[in-house]
């Protein structure tokens, strides 16, 4: 994991440098996002009548059981056999797999990711452990042993023919498939584009091959204009793997139009809810603006130790920290806006601005007044907060901290703290309480 | 399932009244520890093209003429032991007149309009 966010950082910093304007790119980027935010119904509008405009579907979700249903009821109508999918975090998190196959068991739906990443996690069973990078906790000799198992035979650990075998293997299902579903990275309001970002090219195969193409997309994935894609393109692949521009990026107006070759018979956007409209006018907001460029988990320390998987949610790192206890609420991922030491390293990667350790303060905060903080620790921060108001107080506790620490000091350190606090010093080292306060030095003329 | 105007509605309701406004990018400095580069003007672009394509494994030819042009793709097909070669249905394409000599060189060229 740190050989490869380390790599994803030093890309971005080359090629963002090489921006002589990236700060106010970045300016620009979270005032398109903020427009929109204050206008979404609108925006919203203005992207289904232009979608419809040129002869798409649209549906509006308010949650992951209505988009399951929508898409369960249209494989069916079609006679689905063979769904492929494009990297979608939508559909991961509404868990839309395995929701499909197993409530529409009756249809024998085989559904395929097209992602190398996505498709070596599908097979091995796993879940993506980075927005960007789905299996970088996996490395070749693991990913030959799962397409070893694909393939009947062993496949040696070789880059370059591992692709090759997933190359041959995912062509058949481009060709054979029923539906396409992606996500979307952009959604332009003005035109009605989705805008897809891959370096493989199966988001194009994806959208155009298949006679239905049906778009799972956020609503905070709304821009108002074509022109701002030029803000978010520049943005987007320099900050998720530090490339200019990703090797495909693909717009897709409507189906296929007439006299036109390519493209799908028939396109179904679906505008997904699933909790961000709950965000909106508050000062979590901002969380919306995220292009799921992973610039943020790259750069988190906690990230980098930990990696994705020790989120146990479809998000991780600190963008993950954030919006999982916002789309799920404070109960299920209680943990999670703790899981972090505040650097403050995330809000200055992320390209849009959003305020990340801001935020994860606030929800430590929302914890607190909704009575979700553990008692301990309630009776340790009111101890605290009384403690620092009072300067009496104040005096007492330090003058008995100086008196106490004297048995557990050694070289000059404090070691080991007693009971449960021996964690701390069992690799740090505490710095006594000074032999006079800095008030006292203070009152004696130093 | 939710009705397009109850959604949409839910939503407008939310922007009209939410009390928090977000006002800025937070202040925290954003520039990359690397100093920007500096811009070297490309005196022949052309040629800088050829030379980045020919570096990521491309093959390019600058010509002067659109003969020189044809002879071009002629001699490619030809060392290519071409059969069949499908180009693109644009103007620039036609006009370039290549679908008769490789026509002689036995060569079928499809149009990608006409693909079935």
């Amino acid at each position: 994991m740190a050989l490869a966010t380390e790599k994803f950082v030093t890309g971005r910093n080359a090629v963002l440098g090489a921006l002589p304007d990236a700060p106010e790119l970045r300016e620009r980027a979270y005032r398109v996002k903020q427009e929109t935010m204050a206008n979404l119904d609108r925006y919203l509008e203005q992207m289904a009548s232009a979608v419809e405009a040129r002869g798409g579907n649209v549906f509006f979700a308010e949650d992951g059981e209505a988009v399951v249903r929508y898409i369960g009821d249209l494989a069916r109508r079609r006679g689905t056999k063979v769904i492929t999918k494009s990297k979608s975090m939508a559909t991961e998190e509404i868990e839309l797999n395995r929701r499909l196959e197993e409530e529409y068991a009756g249809l024998n739906l085989e559904i395929v990711e097209t992602d190398l990443g996505e498709w070596i996690a599908q097979l091995a069973g796993d879940t993506p452990s980075h927005i960007i990078g789905p299996i970088l906790h996996m490395n070749r000799h693991q990913v030959a042993d799962v397409l070893s198992g694909v393939a009947g035979e062993k496949l040696p650990p070789n880059v370059e023919q591992l692709t090759r075998f997933a190359r041959g293997r995912l062509r058949e299902k481009f060709l054979t498939a029923d539906i396409g579903i992606s996500g979307a990275n952009f959604g332009v309001a003005e035109t009605g584009t989705i805008v897809t970002v891959t370096n493989e090219g199966n988001g194009r195969l994806v959208t155009s091959v298949p006679p239905v193409h049906v778009v799972v997309m956020g609503i905070e994935k709304l821009i108002p204009k074509f022109s701002d894609l030029s803000v978010f393109v520049q943005l987007l692949a320099r900050s998720a793997t530090g490339q200019k521009l990703s090797v495909y990026t693909n717009f897709v107006t409507g189906p296929r139009g007439e006299g036109e070759l390519d493209g799908a018979e028939e396109m179904h956007l679906i505008l997904l809810d699933n909790g961000r409209s709950d965000l909106l006018g508050t000062p979590f907001e901002e969380a919306l603006y995220c292009i799921r460029c992973g610039a943020c988990l790259n750069v988190c320390p906690v990230y980098r130790q930990t990696g994705g998987h020790a989120y146990g949610s479809t998000y991780s790192g600190p963008i993950g920290a954030v919006i999982t206890p916002l789309l799920k609420g404070d109960e299920e991922a209680k943990d999670l806006p703790h899981a972090s030491s505040l650097c403050g390293a995330c809000s200055e990667a992320c390209p849009v601005g959003i305020p990340l350790h801001d935020l994860l303060l606030k929800l430590r905060n929302r914890q607190v007044d909704r009575g979700l903080a553990s008692k301990a620790q309630q009776i340790a921060f009111k101890g605290f907060e009384k403690t620092m108001k009072s300067p009496a107080l104040y005096n007492i506790s330090t003058r008995a901290g100086r008196t106490a620490q004297k048995p557990l000091l050694k070289n000059g350190s404090v070691r080991p703290l007693p009971g449960p606090l021996s964690g701390w010093t069992g690799s740090r080292d505490l710095p006594p309480l000074a032999e006079k306060p800095f008030r006292q030095l203070w009152k004696e003329g130093i | 399932m939710a009705d397009r105007t109850e959604f949409i509605e839910a939503i407008r309701h939310r922007t009209r009244t939410g009390k928090y406004k977000p006002t800025h990018a937070p202040d925290i400095a954003w520039t990359p520890k690397v100093e920007p580069l500096e811009r070297e003007r490309i005196e022949d672009p052309p040629a800088r093209f050829l030379q980045e394509l020919e570096a990521l494994g491309g093959h390019g030819r600058r010509v002067e003429s659109t003969q020189e042009a044809r002879d071009y793709i002629v001699s490619l097909a030809k060392e290519g032991d071409a059969k069949l070669l499908v180009r693109w249905d644009v103007e620039e394409l036609e006009a370039l007149g290549v679908d008769e000599p490789l026509g002689e060189l036995g060569v079928e060229v499809a149009v990608w309009r006409d693909l079935k």
